[in-house]
């Protein structure tokens, strides 16, 4: 059985840019998949209609989608399509003790706090919990043994569809993130924190985006959220493709 | 806790310091901990920082030591933190600025070619928790600066003062490193955006730092801010520490 790396890479019709540099993201996991004895799964389609649900949500599919694809797995990394992986990132499936992992939501505290508190209210009964083990979700380490939890996601998706959009819309606060966050905790998941190389968010308010390319010498994922001034996602495009040919050349690598 | 008034600083510590000292004061006497605050300056050393160093003479008799710096102050109802270790060497990682970290590292890696930080494991030096078997660290970089103290005293290339040359002598002794959650030393409150509160609920306009965090730590900024901002903490909060 293999080790997988799973992603998503919807075309969102509205926003068709977005996914322009996802090309980078999808090429150097690929890379590092080959590299690690590894496999890499991507969904490009839709699963809802995106009114019904956003494509944030559809990683929450992920045993289901392969397992009707029959694909065995040992391990499965759920990445998101605007990280890069460093070519001789370290194996973290070695790192997992099999637990579920992540690495903490570091960023602003302003955004995270409110997600926390906000679905807190609105969503989970006042349920909260450490606001430091609050992780970001585009980067997660899961086992077949959490294929349960992950089914408890989605039927409190279906069960609160309407409520969760309306937090969604009327907050800002994250979509499928809190929810995950929320039922790890609710559920008493044996959560291992990675450290922050492993998915390295808001590298901006880090210091280490800049021209440099500081950030490649400081861990091994790139995740390129929170960048300021992103118009039209156009410097997410511009750091991924940048990225990528640092450390890979121009050469891409189509799935 | 060293709180030196000094004439190589621009700013009096004891117009901050004296709301660190009334916090920790308070949590002390709480969680029964004997409070010692170094207020004379060893007239050996520089600047008032290095007199932290000298907690290996005041804290022999002692089994478990916590240094904190005068920008800092404890929630009143924080837990007992030398309940929560064993004899490991406790700190917060400081990843506020990789950029500035990678630097220090790299100007003070010139007394230390042989050394290796790691930046997951790098800590603050401005509040830990260890025990007795590691003063001799303190030790050790008071002998550092005393033998480089005329270069230390002089220094222009950046990184900060004791920090990095703090965790270069954690590295060298192989200390058995426990990383506390950032709630145990919030450092860079206005980089991770703490001082607001959720506007959107707008039902408790109580500070995320105070809300989420035990000890906060008032750097990162200019000295008159942390002033200012030390004094409005004190002022609204100092019910729950009497």
């Amino acid at each position: 059985m293999s080790n997988i790396i799973f992603m998503t890479n919807i075309e969102n019709q509205a926003k068709k840019d977005r996914v322009k540099p996802y090309k980078y993201s999808v090429s150097s996991w690929k890379q590092w998949a080959s590299k690690n004895d590894c496999e890499f799964f991507m969904l490009e389609d839709y699963i809802f209609e995106p009114d019904y649900m956003r494509p944030n949500w559809y990683k929450l599919y992920v045993f289901e989608l392969l397992e009707n694809q029959n694909v065995d797995y040992d391990q499965i990394l759920v990445v998101d399509g605007d990280t890069i992986v460093h070519p001789d990132c370290p194996n973290f499936f070695e790192l997992s003790d099999n637990k579920f992992c992540g690495v903490h939501c570091d960023g602003s505290y302003d955004w995270t706090c409110r997600s926390m508190e906000n679905y807190s209210k609105y969503l989970f009964d006042g349920f909260t919990f450490s606001i430091w083990e609050y992780i970001n979700s585009g980067f997660l380490i899961m086992n077949e043994s959490h294929k349960k939890l992950y089914k408890k996601i989605l039927d409190f998706y279906f069960a609160n569809r309407d409520s969760i959009v309306k937090v969604q819309d009327t907050f800002g606060v994250g979509t499928d993130q809190p929810v995950i966050n929320f039922f790890l905790q609710k559920e008493n998941i044996d959560l291992k924190l990675l450290p922050y190389i492993y998915n390295m968010q808001d590298m901006n308010r880090k210091e280490i985006l800049g021209e440099d390319m500081l950030f490649t010498k400081c861990g091994w994922v790139y995740h390129y959220n929170a960048i300021p001034n992103n118009v039209d996602s156009e410097l997410t495009v511009y750091w991924m493709k940048k990225t990528y040919e640092y450390l890979y050349g121009k050469k891409v690598i189509d799935f | 806790m060293v709180a030196v008034n000094h004439s190589s600083s621009v700013y009096t510590n004891s117009d901050y310091s004296e709301y660190a000292i009334n916090s920790w004061k308070y949590w002390c006497e709480k969680n029964d901990v004997d409070f010692k605050v170094i207020t004379e300056h060893d007239d050996r050393l520089g600047k008032p920082v290095w007199n932290k160093e000298l907690v290996h003479k005041h804290a022999e008799e002692y089994d478990k030591i916590g240094v904190v710096d005068s920008d800092t102050m404890i929630k009143w109802d924080a837990p007992n933190i030398f309940d929560l270790y064993e004899d490991e060497f406790c700190g917060v990682n400081d990843n506020s600025s990789l950029r500035w970290i990678r630097d220090s590292v790299k100007v003070y890696s010139k007394f230390f070619p042989d050394l290796e930080i790691d930046y997951n494991t790098y800590i603050n030096a401005g509040v830990v928790f260890f025990s007795k078997k590691h003063l001799d660290i303190f030790k050790q970089v008071l002998d550092f600066y005393l033998e480089n103290r005329e270069e230390l005293d002089n220094w222009n290339k950046g990184g900060g003062k004791e920090q990095t040359i703090f965790n270069f002598h954690l590295v060298k002794n192989n200390v058995n490193l426990k990383l506390l959650n950032p709630e145990w030393n919030l450092i860079s409150i206005h980089r991770k955006d703490m001082f607001s509160y959720n506007w959107q609920l707008n039902e408790d306009q109580t500070p995320f730092f105070i809300k989420y965090a035990y000890i906060w730590h008032f750097t990162g900024f200019p000295v008159e801010d942390r002033i200012k901002i030390m004094k409005k903490v004190w002022d609204t909060y100092r019910k729950n520490y009497e």
